[in-house]
């Protein structure tokens, strides 16, 4: 399952939660099953899959184990979208201050 | 999870006027983006459109779902690339001499706040957070 944006892949807890674990240290697969001990291996593992192919998960082999790693990129685009958001409606307000200035301004 | 933007605003006309510019579609199209079907009702859909940009297709789907004349106007704002709508509140206050607007957007699903908190939980290392902090920063 790929997604289009990285809002949804984030929307379920599960998954947040394993990328701060990852953002620690780079486990593998056996190791971030066991921190959900309330979650079956297979949905920990589809969990994963899921941020692996939306590349909030990077996987490297070291000997016979493979590591997951969190992947922080992809979550930049939202933080971008909240700071761009911010800049415009500054400009926008500016614009508003500019309009009413024309359209009210005292005669004489 | 999510992060609210808030701006406020002083402007030396009164709020009938400022309301005015809020909630004409010409005055919308004029300082904000142009817009289609703008109608000052609860419920009514409408649409920002504006030059595309990467990552953006230039259009912004809105709906109406809070009107308090001249005081409060709340609507959705789904621009593109957004599984869910965003809320833009609009707050004037009359004073003296002038207007208060309140810019109020909230609802984006964002990585900032969930960081925060799980930094809280699990006491991140120090290089990570440092790292963390110098991608976004970026």
């Amino acid at each position: 399952m790929r997604e289009k944006d990285i809002f949804r892949v984030i929307a379920d807890p599960t998954r947040r939660e394993i990328i701060s674990l990852l953002t620690q240290e780079a486990m593998p697969m056996n190791a971030i099953a066991e921190r959900f001990p309330d979650i079956s291996r297979p949905a920990v593992s589809k969990h994963v899959k899921v941020l692996t192919e939306n590349g909030l998960i990077a996987i490297h082999k070291d000997g016979r184990e493979r590591f997951c790693h969190a992947q922080l990129k992809p979550l930049k685009e939202i933080s971008d979208w909240v700071n761009q958001y911010e800049q415009f409606w500054n400009e926008k307000l500016d614009h508003l201050g500019d309009y009413l200035k024309q359209k009210y301004s005292k005669k004489g | 999870m999510s992060k609210a933007i808030e701006i406020s605003r002083f402007y030396p006309y009164s709020s009938d006027k400022v309301w005015a510019a809020l909630t004409d579609p010409e005055a919308l199209s004029e300082w904000l983006m142009p817009v289609e079907d703008f109608q000052l009702k609860l419920h009514q859909k409408f649409r920002f459109k504006t030059k595309p940009s990467p990552g953006f297709d230039g259009i912004v789907h809105c709906q109406i779902i809070e009107v308090d004349a001249p005081k409060t106007l709340v609507y959705h704002w789904q621009g593109g690339g957004m599984k869910q709508p965003t809320t833009v509140r609009w707050q004037l206050k009359s004073i003296e001499d002038g207007t208060v607007v309140k810019l109020h957007h909230s609802g984006f699903i964002g990585v900032d706040g969930w960081i925060i908190k799980k930094i809280l939980t699990f006491g991140w290392r120090k290089i990570t957070r440092k790292k963390l902090v110098a991608f976004l920063a970026k």
